[in-house]
């Protein structure tokens, strides 16, 4: 909202200068945005007199003036306008001034004949539109004053931050109390003539719906002449952003710029019937607004009409063919309240948004419109001549005045502060809330019309609050401590994953949680995997919000892309994220999935010296997910499945509760859709089942006090069967008093059976109450090696 | 042996040695108890009188020459050896062990941890809800009427009818207030979505972290000391902080939270739009509509509540003017921090 303060002085005294005004106000609540400072002073332009004008000798179109431009000093200057004529007070730019369109006045001279100056348009000032004539000013002036004070006043222009609860500060008189409670001063209310004059209507006002318009008054005003406004009408709407349009029409927004009610000016010749029939659209009517656009209206929109049809959407844009137009004589003035959410549900199913419907929306004071609508009829007659007429004023849902009470504990104990009974009544006192009941704990106020924000006791608390002055609430509080905290287990062990991730040299990154569903096609995933069905948002912004993501790992190589980009090509990356997964048709919330996926990549070929190799392989994405699972005591018990398909490169390591991890390499297909010409490991672990599976050392299992007995095994393990199952038939049949074992070598080719492997294996074993025999364990050995061979057809290697 | 061919003999021998222990069989040969020179030495007091004089200062010559050859040769032996049997030098050791890929948290998590660590400290719990979110959550039981205004600084991505992106981490004090009582004192934390155009200031997609406290008389004073000693634990404690009233729906009073522009210390600069203030955070008092959605009877509790944006913070703290820079996750960028 701007506003203007040489209009608010119609209101308030401003007692202090703008600095102090712009802090005082933006302590109260009203945050001062921005400071525009306006007004014409330009050195060397004063006020002139045209003594003379004549054809220039040389050029027909061009006038031969002499200007007086201060007593006694006359000068010959060159015009070109159309309009200037012997006897007219004008500004004149004197050689040295600069005009804000960057010109530079010199002597000079023009066609042969000398010019000692330049009489000024509107556009060359800056001061309006019009470029056909020069600027003719109206009355006698002192020649050889400062023309710019009288073309453009200086004034200051606040532009404020108005929250959505504030409706009556959309206006100068709301802004003006709250100076007035600021400052403790009193409002000046306008004076208006005789209101209440008893005209017979010669029109009527039908209200369908008492709730959609609480009130329509309509007033007449008949005989007046539409022309431009005057310059003071025009620049104070401009001042305020709104152009000017003609006079009957500028004094509207005037008056919804002072008062904050939204008027309306019909041509009343154009109206059928001189009926105002307020009612919602019948669907499929349709309507040209002033905006010069077609709208297609429905039930939700409330509309103005005449016995045939819509000739407004109420509260939002008056219709093209009753809009005041040049032959206009004949007005009727709309001052009506239309409902809130009638009005923003009609305009939003529009699709439009004016300075009247953002007021309606907030609320406005129907206690006004009879006011704003008299006072706008006035000033129609003052500018544009005419009468005022009859008016009409159709008030079924009246102002219900109510109270509210304010406890002085209570206010108390929400602010901190120790404020008394009669320092509450005096705060409420100076918002122009009248007291109406009061006692030593309670306060009762009156709430006015326009303050549709007071509904209850915590709003009036705020009152008093904000002219307190929140700054002053809670000096010398001291700060209290009542709970304690530690972060939850789960954020930890996540956190704790993340900075070990961290150390291991891989860079978190955090992306989108949307995905454009590119990846459906490509990822392959199987059917019935919740992963290919994303949840779509009914309203994206483009088509990169269409979805959800299911998955991290999309985004994850649109990071990698982008990265290999900028030149970036040696990368490991993770990211913890939330996925969303639900079946289709959604019922209840999705299941969010906390997510971390890591990826790797490489260049092809070494490109550090010190990498001994030059691809990567399953095994380095492999290493991180084993060292992280240590390092967390993850425990990977019998019961966890661990898959690897060796034609895709897909891995899982999955239990009967689903998958904990999956991952592998990049798939060409995938790769040609990222545009990726090298290889990407990526693993994605579901975070909450791996917290599942920490296991916490609750006491010290104290050091071994035996030595431990070594054997080296050289195991052939037929084709087909894996390590991991070799290893844990081993650890079954070997009992407890294996302690670890390591595989120190794997060995493919000569001496061994084609397509078997040879895995060199180093078992410990350890008791904890004795030196163990060297019998025993070869007794453990023999045994597991028979189970071996049984079991898997593996042989000892000779 | 005479001197000049025993003193040949001690310079071939040690210049011969090849490592320590051919080395120290030489000391012993000439050094040692029984060695050469010792012997030489020894034999003196065996010698005519006369002699003794010219072959005491021989004698000590050779031990001088000796020792301090075997000295020299120990050096250069130490040089040309490896210190450990598992030790060859590198041709170069000046070439670097690692190729320059070092990890690193994002910059908001980074953040995000300190204002974690601050909170809790203060007797903060960590809570957290959904983001696909119920209207009734994000909206209603937060005291935003149907069809109000006040909906339209929240730009919505719905899902379903009742179902959408949270727009704020508000509705997990609900969801919190509606599983406990009081006293309780949380912060919150996580994404949320706006529906908006997306420029260097404003994301669709961003993160907040959200703080609530109920409890018997907890009063607006609460607040600012909280918020206050929250903010110069983060810019430090020099900050200076201001309350200015303000509206939110679910908290009255309801303030906005300026901090001291710390480019220019509050004189005003253009980081801060020539005020001296930066504005951080959004606060107020529960309000009354919120707790008895939850069902808290105003009366008995009171509680205030406060939320910022991450990505401002992160912002603000390391003079980023672009906030698409956080999910953008270019590398170049995120190893800075
Ligand atoms: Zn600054």
């Amino acid at each position: 909202m701007l506003v203007s303060l040489s209009w608010l002085k119609k209101y308030v005294h401003i007692p202090t200068d703008t600095e102090q005004l712009t802090k005082d106000l933006t302590m109260l609540g009203l945050n001062v945005e921005q400071c525009i400072e306006r007004g014409l002073d330009i050195d060397e332009l004063v006020v002139g007199r045209v003594l003379e004008a004549k054809r220039h000798p040389n050029a027909d179109r061009l006038t031969l003036c002499r200007v007086e431009v201060g007593p006694g000093d006359v000068r010959d200057i060159v015009c070109g306008a159309p309009n200037v004529a012997a006897g007219q007070f004008v500004p004149v730019a004197l050689p040295g001034a600069s005009l804000p369109n960057g010109m530079k006045i010199k002597r000079s001279k023009i066609r042969g004949v000398e010019s000692n100056g330049m009489i000024c348009s509107e556009i060359e000032l800056g001061v309006g539109e019009d470029a056909a004539g020069i600027i003719v000013l109206d009355g006698e002036h002192e020649l050889g004053s400062p023309a710019g004070k009288l073309l453009m006043p200086p004034d200051t222009v606040l532009e404020i931050e108005v929250t959505p609860n504030r409706p009556d500060l959309l206006s100068h008189l709301g802004v003006a109390r709250e100076i007035a409670a600021l400052y403790k001063l009193d409002v000046k209310l306008p004076r208006l003539g005789d209101i209440a004059r008893a005209d017979a209507p010669d029109f009527r006002i039908d209200i369908a719906d008492a709730t959609d318009c609480a009130r329509y008054v309509g007033k007449r005003v008949s005989g007046v002449r539409v022309a431009p406004s005057p310059t003071w009408l025009s620049q104070r709407l401009e001042a305020v952003g709104v152009q000017s349009v003609n006079n009957v029409v500028d004094v509207s927004n005037y008056v919804m710029m002072e008062l904050g009610q939204p008027l309306h000016a019909f041509d009343f010749v154009k109206i059928r019937g001189a009926t105002i029939q307020v009612r919602r659209a019948e669907p499929g009517e349709r309507i040209k607004a002033l905006d010069g656009k077609a709208y297609e209206l429905n039930k939700e929109v409330l509309v103005i009409a005449d016995e045939r049809e819509s000739v407004a959407l109420a509260g939002i844009i008056g219709g093209e063919e009753s809009a005041v137009s040049e032959e206009t004589t004949e007005i009727l003035i709309e001052s009506a309240n239309f409902h809130p959410t009638v009005v923003r549900k009609g305009r939003k199913s529009l699709g439009v948004d004016t300075e009247a419907s953002y007021r309606f929306e907030r609320g406005v004071d129907r206690e006004m419109c009879h006011l704003a609508a008299h006072m706008a009829a006035e000033m129609i007659c003052e500018i544009a001549g005419g009468e005022i007429g009859a008016v009409v004023d159709n008030y079924p849902t009246p102002y219900e005045a109510k109270s509210i009470a304010i406890r002085e504990s209570n206010t108390r104990r929400i602010l901190g502060s120790p404020l008394t009974t009669p320092d509450i009544a005096g705060l409420l006192e100076r918002f122009g809330l009248a007291v109406v009941n009061r006692s030593d704990e309670v306060v009762s106020v009156e709430v006015p019309s326009y303050r549709p924000d007071l509904v209850e006791e915590i709003d009036l608390i705020e009152e008093v609050a904000r002219l307190y002055g929140y700054d002053r609430i809670g000096r010398g509080w001291n700060f209290r401590c009542t709970t304690f905290a530690r972060a939850e287990a789960f954020d930890q062990f996540v956190e704790g994953v993340s900075n070990h991730l961290t150390a291991r040299g891989f860079n978190e990154v955090i992306a989108s949680a949307f995905t454009d569903g590119r990846e459906l096609e490509d990822f392959e995933w199987p059917k019935g995997d919740l992963r290919r069905c994303p949840i779509p948002v009914r309203n994206p912004l483009n088509v990169n919000h269409k979805y959800l993501r299911t998955s991290l790992v999309p985004g994850m190589l649109e990071i990698i892309r982008r990265n290999i980009d900028h030149g970036v090509k040696r990368l490991r990356i993770y990211q913890v994220g939330k996925v969303f997964l639900a079946p289709e048709g959604l019922t209840q919330l999705p299941e969010e999935e906390s997510t971390l996926t890591l990826a790797m990549s490489l260049p092809g070929g070494t490109d550090f010296w010190y990498d001994s190799r030059s691809e990567l392989e399953l095994f380095d994405i492999k290493r991180e997910l084993e060292m992280l699972f240590g390092s967390f005591r993850v425990e990977l018990g019998s019961d966890i499945c661990y898959d690897f398909d060796g034609a895709t490169g897909r891995f899982t390591y999955s239990s009967k509760e689903g998958t904990l991890v999956e991952g592998g390499i990049v798939t060409d297909r995938v790769a040609r859709r990222y545009d990726l010409d090298q290889p990407v490991w990526h693993a994605s672990v579901d975070l909450a089942k791996c917290y599942e599976l920490c296991t916490r050392q609750e006491r010290l299992e104290a050091l071994p006090d035996y030595p431990a007995s070594k054997r080296d095994l050289s195991l052939v393990g037929p084709k087909g069967v894996t390590y991991r199952e070799i290893e844990k038939a081993l650890v079954r049949h070997a009992g407890r008093l294996l302690e670890s074992l390591v595989v120190f070598d794997v060995y493919r080719g000569e001496n061994i059976p084609e397509e078997c492997t040879a895995y060199g294996v180093r078992l410990n074993f350890r008791s904890a109450e004795r030196t163990l025999r060297d019998e025993e364990i070869d007794r453990i050995i023999d045994k597991v090696i028979s189970k071996l061979k049984n079991e898997l057809g593996v042989e000892l290697r000779s | 042996m005479d001197a000049r061919s025993l003193e040949e003999s001690i310079r071939k021998d040690i210049e011969n040695a090849a490592n320590d222990q051919a080395l120290e069989e030489a000391r012993i040969k000439y050094l040692g108890r029984r060695g050469l020179v010792t012997s030489l030495l020894k034999n003196i007091k065996d010698a005519p009188p006369a002699e003794r004089p010219k072959l005491g200062a021989t004698s000590n010559r050779l031990k001088k020459l000796a020792e301090s050859l075997i000295e020299e040769k120990l050096t250069v032996l130490r040089a040309a050896q490896p210190a450990s049997r598992f030790y060859t030098p590198p041709h170069d050791a000046t070439l670097p062990a690692h190729d320059g890929l070092t990890g690193h948290r994002h910059v908001l998590s980074k953040v995000f941890g300190e204002i974690k660590d601050i909170f809790v400290g203060m007797g903060y719990t960590l809570a957290s809800g959904p983001q696909v979110e119920l209207e009734y959550y994000n909206f209603q039981a937060l005291n935003f009427p149907d069809e109000h205004p006040s909906r339209d600084e929240q730009d919505t991505f719905y899902i379903t009818d009742d179902m959408l992106l949270r727009t704020h981490t508000s509705p997990v004090q609900v969801r919190y207030m509606e599983e406990h009582k009081p006293p309780l004192k949380i912060i919150a934390a996580g994404r949320v979505f706006r529906n908006e155009s997306i420029d260097p200031s404003h994301a669709a997609e961003f993160h907040q972290v959200e703080g609530l406290y109920v409890d018997t008389d907890v009063a607006l004073a609460d607040l600012k000391k909280d918020v206050e000693i929250f903010i110069q634990q983060l810019f430090g404690s020099k900050t200076q902080v201001r309350f200015r009233p303000s509206f939110f729906p679910f908290t009255e009073p309801s303030a906005e939270v300026d901090m001291t522009c710390f480019v220019c210390r509050g004189s005003g600069c253009s980081v801060c739009g020539k005020t001296g203030w930066i504005e951080i955070m959004g606060s107020g008092m529960v309000h009354p509509n919120v707790f008895r959605a939850v069902g808290y009877d105003p009366d008995i509790y009171s509680g205030f509540a406060f939320g910022m944006g991450v990505d401002r913070v992160a912002m603000i703290k390391y003079g980023i003017d672009d906030i698409r820079l956080f999910l953008g996750n270019d590398l170049r960028f995120l190893s800075q921090f």
